[in-house]
């Protein structure tokens, strides 16, 4: 059997377009009003985007078949620091104030280069903690504790 | 014509606002600060507008669109600085200066190229700004008597002309654009107060953060995927740049002039268009001064006329891209997007009673253009060797950086973890649909003019009493339409054009 040839970044948009317009088309006919073109209710324009993009997913889904293509390549060290870095931020933030999570998403973050020594890490995440500082609560008033313990 | 009977009153007006102090002040920061970003590789002027704006929401309106039209530009000359010195367009308008800018730097005639371009720029910003004064009256007043019909069709037009001028595969961008226009969806019907795709969250009943899905898109995407090619290539600055090594020579000037015209023209006659950008400006300009010179082989190895035209007409198209933002409120590029997002933020819509109802804010503005210009030309140029400094900070110290200007930045917007959540998913996200070749800036553009799509589309249904036929039977909606399936044919079939011939090669 020849293996059919498939261009795996637009296979992959196809997925991603179809999945996301299928579930916009299906749940605006599920959970909202679709109304008369005359007075179309909350659900009709968002089924109409659905279709739109599941049509232009299975456009370039079959455009994709039988063509070559260059492999998808991600980088998923970079990616798993950046991404951890903001979700240290997100978690930190509020319950310990704005210099753990910044020192925190910084240092994560610092890591997603492979060039960065720990000590530069340090160094970087001391001066940006110092600007954030700086730039935010005394620049801006941003009410965000510095640092607390929430936990009595 | 008496939109033009209050012009000189207006333009004295838009002078004093724009050289009141604290504005001023904000200019010269947004041009400093957007040179500064700028600069840096991969980050454009989208990715520094999106940075600075949770910044500006803590100023006055006016003050607030003055910087980050500073920021823009500064950016922009920024880009052409790392294009022309180090090879790396910070965006794509200004990949054109890399093509003569850094054969120039490698002769040892980079500051000359920075001198030349900083002077195009300016002379192709004052063109496009004085086209500005002239037209955006006159645009208004038709701008009055679109309805619903016509503000449907040009919405249309604006996100399918900039799918078709971006790079890559048409297909994908107006996937991209219709993307934006889906997410642009999310929060609270604006008829019905139905929720729709909120999932229960009250956080998203006015919908998705602009600002969040900004930085997401083009602060965090943009990072993790220049990470991998700054680890394996990192930048070394090999020139000085000093002010003495930007004097041009009377040759370098006699060659620049006819260019700096001609692109300038261009540039402002592309700029309002819906979708052509700065991008398309400046290489029509590239190509116009390659085909017009007598020996077209000097371009690629330095001409100077082939850095002079492009900047002059990417910035002059930069002011005349204001013309449909500030006149009828529909941005035709990202970035107008993001303006014009900000502007909503403060709780102003443009469109055609813009300019009427809010003179000070609509000419301080586009005299603060100027200004910045003149702040960029006389105080940003001299320190070019600083800015360039920059580019010897390793990325690996950008990278936290801007990772933690985008978190508290978004957080600040509405002291909104939720919003964090939202940058986390949309930059994880945006970085999937990049590395599948998908480009994003159609996306940001459709989720801005999404909620206006749909809503004139309603409207239009309403006055029409559900007739289709509405948006054909009115001529400047029709023609608006045909405009885009034109637009749209050709964007095709030029694709379809180059991938035939690269195959046959």
């Amino acid at each position: 059997m020849t293996k059919i040839e498939i261009d795996h970044k637009d296979f992959a948009t196809s997925l991603i377009l179809i999945g996301i317009g299928g579930f916009l088309t299906y749940s605006s006919l599920t959970t909202l009003r679709i109304g008369t073109l005359n007075a179309m209710g909350p659900g009709a324009f968002p089924a109409g985007m659905g279709i739109l993009l599941v049509v232009l997913g299975a456009i370039i889904g079959l455009g994709a078949i039988g063509r070559s293509g260059e492999d998808i390549s991600l980088d998923l060290r970079s990616s798993f620091f950046i991404l951890g870095g903001i979700t240290a931020f997100a978690l930190l933030a509020r319950p310990f104030g704005l210099i753990p999570a910044t020192v925190a998403a910084s240092l994560l973050s610092a890591m997603a280069s492979r060039r960065i020594t720990l000590l530069s890490a340090l160094f970087a995440t001391a001066v940006i903690t110092a600007l954030a500082v700086g730039i935010f609560t005394y620049g801006l008033g941003v009410p965000l504790a510095l640092i607390q313990w929430p936990f009595q | 014509m008496n939109f033009y009977a209050d012009l000189p009153s207006n333009l004295l007006h838009g002078m004093m606002t724009a050289l009141e102090p604290m504005n001023l002040l904000l200019c010269t920061v947004g041009v400093t600060l957007g040179m500064l970003i700028g600069v840096i590789p991969g980050v454009g002027s989208l990715a520094a507008i999106a940075l600075l704006l949770p910044v500006t929401f803590h100023l006055e309106p006016a003050g607030a669109l003055i910087m980050l039209a500073g920021v823009y530009y500064g950016a922009n000359y920024g880009g052409s600085t790392a294009a022309i010195l180090l090879n790396l367009p910070g965006t794509s308008s200004s990949a054109v200066a890399c093509l003569d800018g850094y054969p120039m730097s490698k002769q040892g005639r980079g500051g000359i190229a920075l001198l030349i371009t900083a002077i195009a720029s300016f002379v192709g910003a004052s063109l496009g700004i004085t086209l500005l004064i002239g037209f955006a009256p006159l645009i208004a007043s038709v701008g009055l008597q679109f309805g619903p019909a016509e503000y449907f069709s040009i919405v249309v037009l604006g996100l399918l002309a900039a799918s078709a001028v971006s790079s890559g595969s048409v297909v994908k961008a107006i996937a991209m654009a219709g993307l934006g226009v889906a997410f642009g969806t999310i929060g609270l019907d604006t008829y019905t107060g139905a929720q729709r795709f909120t999932f229960g969250q009250v956080e998203l009943f006015d919908g998705i953060d602009l600002v969040a899905i900004a930085l997401a898109l083009f602060g965090i995407s943009d990072v993790i995927a220049s990470i991998r090619d700054n680890d394996n290539n990192p930048t070394t600055v090999r020139q000085k740049v000093t002010l003495r090594s930007m004097l041009p020579t009377r040759e370098d000037l006699r060659r620049s002039w006819p260019a700096i015209l001609r692109g300038s023209s261009i540039g402002s006659f592309l700029g309002p268009l819906p979708g052509t950008g700065a991008t398309l400006a400046s290489f029509t300009a590239y190509a116009l001064e390659k085909r017009l010179d007598r020996d077209p082989s000097r371009y690629g190895k330095g001409a100077i006329e082939g850095v002079a035209a492009p900047e002059a007409a990417n910035n002059a198209s930069d002011q005349t891209a204001f013309v449909p933002t500030l006149t009828l409120g529909i941005p035709g590029t990202p970035t107008m997007a993001l303006m014009l997002g900000a502007l909503m933020i403060h709780g102003i819509s443009p469109g055609p009673g813009f300019m009427t109802s809010n003179p000070d804010i609509a000419w301080g503005l586009i005299m603060s253009f100027w200004i910045g210009n003149l702040i960029l030309l006389i105080l940003n140029i001299p320190l070019v060797g600083v800015w360039v400094r920059v580019l010897s900070i390793p990325y690996h110290f950008l990278v936290p950086a801007i990772v933690i200007f985008v978190c508290v930045g978004t957080y600040s917007v509405s002291n909104s973890v939720f919003d964090v959540w939202m940058v986390l998913l949309f930059g994880a996200g945006g970085y999937l649909l990049r590395m599948l070749d998908c480009p994003v800036a159609p996306l940001i553009l459709g989720f801005v003019l999404g909620p206006m799509l749909e809503e004139e589309f309603r409207r239009a249904m309403l006055i029409s009493r559900s007739e289709l036929m509405i948006f054909v039977e009115r001529p400047i909606s029709a023609s608006f339409l045909g405009l885009a399936a034109a637009i749209l044919l050709w964007g095709l079939f030029s694709k379809w054009r180059s991938t035939a011939l690269s195959r046959a090669e």
